[in-house]
């Protein structure tokens, strides 16, 4: 049998390995927020807008600064709510900080974000979402700050709950009430959004009818934004005039696709339909 | 030998590998921090052929211009890439240049990566004297950089692109002159099919082991899924609710489980019986070999033709003892009697974006330098450079591809494809649940109907995974992008100077999460609806 015995020829290179482990960790990158100290607010939203989450999370709970105090309790609430691991802890603790924000806060515009994100706490951060308490919250928010940028928002994500509920027998009702409730809407950006959702709603409950051209119609000339939704929806809008014989609008917007993105595979299927008009067809428009 | 001695030389060595280590390291930082002759190093992971060689092209040429710069490629095998842009991004010692894509999530991109957008809105300076000159650099690519170069998520362009790649059939010209004399190209898939059978016919006259096509669980796909693709162009409109004539992934699941089309579905079934006539003229077996199996089987001369992408365009001229030739994927006519039914004409390639960015690393020592050096790789001039050594196409508007890869510009004119089997990638379980069950669609005892039998059942379960898949994603997405949204708002609020730019990214933010949103709620309800009795 073999007794294994500490002797100095063994002891030697276990000491180089606790040395090397020591100067690895030694060696190692520490954290910016170590490195460089306490962040302003203004830095921490920063990191939160590049989606560096956890960073921006430690940068708020190290502000210290008075005036900033209602800005770094508003940030650490939000990343709290997407702090991994998740946990029913740290949603309640956001809760309870926008709750406090809610009522409290100086700064009105800051009352009524929080009260916004209350909302979204119960749509989507909860571990079981309520899309019920949350569609009240969105609801009374829009009926008490119908011009501020939170209250709009609010009704938008009301309706993209309520188009997206219930049977759809009742679609058509439900429909109605968010296109009504949506002419008090005021903010260009949130009224692209209200006509592009309830278009595509529609569209989605087999609705191809001159209210969704309407809707896809202005929501494409406030300005969809990004590439591939701007794409999609003036499609949509040039197949869904032709299909109902607006010519007009199929003719303005399909040049304006054509113009825009030529490449785009669904370029050819707009020349056909273009050279289908009567205003591209001197020959059929001169016998209309 | 004593166990103290063994331990001693183990220590010695440990000690002389640190040693050398340490020499080296010292020597580079030496040569690293030389103020006077900077060095600038970019990685990646093509090592296809010719691409190192056009780098180091590009990176002599810049280095003439610019005789106080040195500039150091490093090129990565692909397997090693993630962990080792990992390691080096965390351990604070990536190059200043790196590839973007594989590996490279959005987080990392955030954290490590310099964004770019505010450069590419301004003109390149390399494209003085080309009639590029003044044009934002955005507009000097050919897809005006609407592809990968810009992070959705982040709002933000992070990469750099040098190249597009497409996909085509090889051939060996050599063979295809000793079997088929001057056959032209074929023009549709009955040309096709008649070549395939032709070159068979006289290989087997002759007693050779020759298949006509190469195929393997990588290659097979490309042809295959475009011929399935073909079939169901007329369906992927008749299901299209929206109207966009581009059916997302998840409207064709919900349009699937809706009953809106089935597995049974003549276009589904006219797919699979091309995809199962193209298997038989593939060697044996193929769906149990790989990329590098069908590429030896190639160069070996056993098989006329294989389905790849141009990426491999370099590497296969350089590496076949035997002419090659390039056509375009053949499709059925609109014309054919039998598969003609289902097609609208041949597909547009337009929507094919620039690929294979570099991305500029916040570690950078010399961040100007590297700008400076990408404005000359994305220039008329680096990329007519990197393009005529590589054999790559194109990213830059007017620079022309060598005279062998013309056949693999995308074909711009066209109709929108049909969708796969994957229904355009829905899910992995899909994905798997089609590879599972393929042998039976290619089996002598098998066929269209036995694989149907098969993958139906799987196919109706996985499309319900896929979809909550997509759902839970997009409930992550919009999660964080609730604090990011906080984040441009309040960022607008403290810094009014700067307001106009925070607001276009809220409302550039807000549309995606609006989108992606009502597509999680939507998909929630109809899952919910189809899951209850009617």
């Amino acid at each position: 049998m073999h007794t294994y015995v500490s002797s100095p020829s063994r002891a030697l290179p276990r000491l180089a390995l606790a040395l090397a482990v020591l100067g690895l960790a030694a060696c190692s990158p520490r954290d910016h927020a170590a490195r460089s100290g306490p962040l302003t607010a203004e830095q921490a939203w920063e990191l939160a807008g590049l989606s560096l989450l956890d960073d921006a999370g430690r940068a708020f709970r190290t502000l210290s600064s008075e005036s900033a105090k209602e800005e770094a309790l508003f940030g650490r609430a939000l990343t709290l709510l997407v702090a991994q691991p998740k946990t029913e802890t740290n949603i309640h603790q956001a809760a309870r900080l926008l709750t406090a924000l809610a009522d409290e806060a100086s700064d009105p515009g800051l009352r009524v974000a929080a009260r916004y994100y209350l909302g979204r706490v119960e749509q989507v951060h909860r571990l079981a979402p309520d899309r019920a308490a949350a569609a009240r919250i969105y609801a009374a928010l829009f009926e008490e700050h119908p011009d501020t940028l939170f209250g709009q928002l609010a009704f938008i994500k009301w309706s993209l709950l309520e188009l997206h509920r219930g049977a759809a027998e009742d679609f058509e009702a439900r429909a109605s009430a968010v296109e009504d409730a949506g002419r008090l809407l005021t903010i260009p950006t949130l009224r692209k959004e209200h006509h592009l959702h309830l278009a595509f709603a529609r569209l989605r409950n087999g609705r191809r009818d001159q209210t969704t051209l309407a809707h896809l119609r202005s929501a494409v000339e406030l300005g969809v934004v990004r590439v591939n939704s701007r794409t999609n929806a003036t499609i949509a809008l040039v197949n869904l005039a032709h299909e109902l014989g607006d010519h007009e609008t199929a003719l303005r917007f399909g040049r304006d696709f054509l113009a825009e993105f030529p490449r785009d595979i669904r370029a050819s299927r707009v020349r056909e339909i273009l050279a289908t008009l009567p205003s591209e067809n001197p020959a059929e428009a001169a016998s209309s | 030998m004593n166990i103290g001695r063994l331990n001693w030389l183990g220590l010695a060595l440990l000690l002389g590998t640190f040693l050398f280590a340490a020499l080296r390291v010292i020597s580079y930082s030496r040569q690293s921090n030389d103020p006077d002759r900077p060095v600038l190093r970019f990685a990646h992971w093509q090592l296809e052929g010719g691409v190192r060689d056009a780098f180091d092209e590009v990176a002599r040429e810049y280095m003439r211009l610019h005789p106080h710069v040195r500039v150091e490629q490093l090129a990565i095998p692909d397997r090693a890439y993630p962990s080792w842009l990992r390691t080096q991004l965390v351990g604070g010692t990536a190059p200043d240049l790196i590839a973007v894509g594989m590996g490279v999530t959005d987080e990392l991109l955030a954290r490590f990566f310099t964004p770019l957008t505010e450069h590419v809105e301004q003109p390149n300076p390399y494209n003085q004297g080309t009639p590029l000159e003044g044009l934002p650099w955005r507009s000097t690519f050919v897809d005006e950089l609407t592809g990968s170069a810009f992070n959705v998520n982040l709002l933000e362009y992070y990469s750099i692109p040098s190249t597009l790649f497409t996909v085509r059939v090889f051939y060996n010209r050599d063979l295809w002159r000793s079997a088929l004399g001057d056959t032209p190209h074929p023009a549709d898939y009955r040309a096709f099919l008649a070549i395939c059978a032709r070159v068979e016919e006289w290989a087997r006259e002759r007693n050779r082991p020759i298949s006509a096509i190469s195929g393997s669980r990588y290659n097979a796909p490309f042809l295959m899924a475009q011929l399935f693709r073909g079939q169901t162009q007329r369906l992927a409109l008749d299901v299209d609710m929206l109207r966009t004539m581009n059916a997302s992934p998840s409207e064709l699941g919900v349009a699937f489980l809706r009953g809106e089309f089935d597995l049974e579905d003549d276009a589904i079934r006219s797919g699979l019986t091309l995809m199962r006539e193209v298997g038989h003229h593939m060697q044996p077996g193929f769906l149990q070999l790989g990329r590098d199996d069908a590429m030896f089987r190639f160069a070996q001369g056993t098989t006329l033709m294989m389905a790849t992408g141009s990426w491999d365009a370099t590497s296969l001229r350089q590496q076949v003892p035997f002419e090659l030739g390039v056509f375009s994927l053949p499709s059925p006519a609109a014309d054919d009697a039998e598969f003609g039914r289902f097609v609208l004409g041949p597909a547009s390639e337009g929507n094919i974006r620039t690929a294979s960015g570099f991305g500029l690393t916040r570690q950078s020592q010399n961040p100007e330098l590297a700008l400076d050096f990408l404005h000359f790789l994305a220039s008329r001039p680096g990329n007519r450079l990197f393009t005529g050594r590589s054999g790559w196409l194109p990213a830059i508007v007017g620079v022309e591809p060598d005279a062998f890869m013309a056949p693999f510009v995308p074909r711009i004119e066209g109709v929108p494809d049909g969708f796969d089997l994957t229904l355009r990638s829905l899910g992995p379980d899909l994905e798997r649940a089609r590879d599972n069950h393929l042998h039976h669609l290619f089996s002598p005892s098998g066929g269209v109907d036995e694989f149907l039998r098969r993958f139906a059942p799987a196919a109706r379960s996985a499309i319900r995974d896929g979809l909550r898949m997509r759902s839970r994603n997009a409930g992550r997405n919009v999660m964080r992008q609730d604090v990011q949204l906080a984040a441009f708002h309040r960022l607008g609020a403290l810094r009014p100077d700067e307001q106009a730019q925070h607001a276009s990214r809220f409302a550039a933010l807000l549309e995606g999460q609006n989108s992606q949103e009502a597509d999680l709620i939507w998909i929630e309800q109809e899952l919910g609806r189809l899951a209850s009795p009617p």
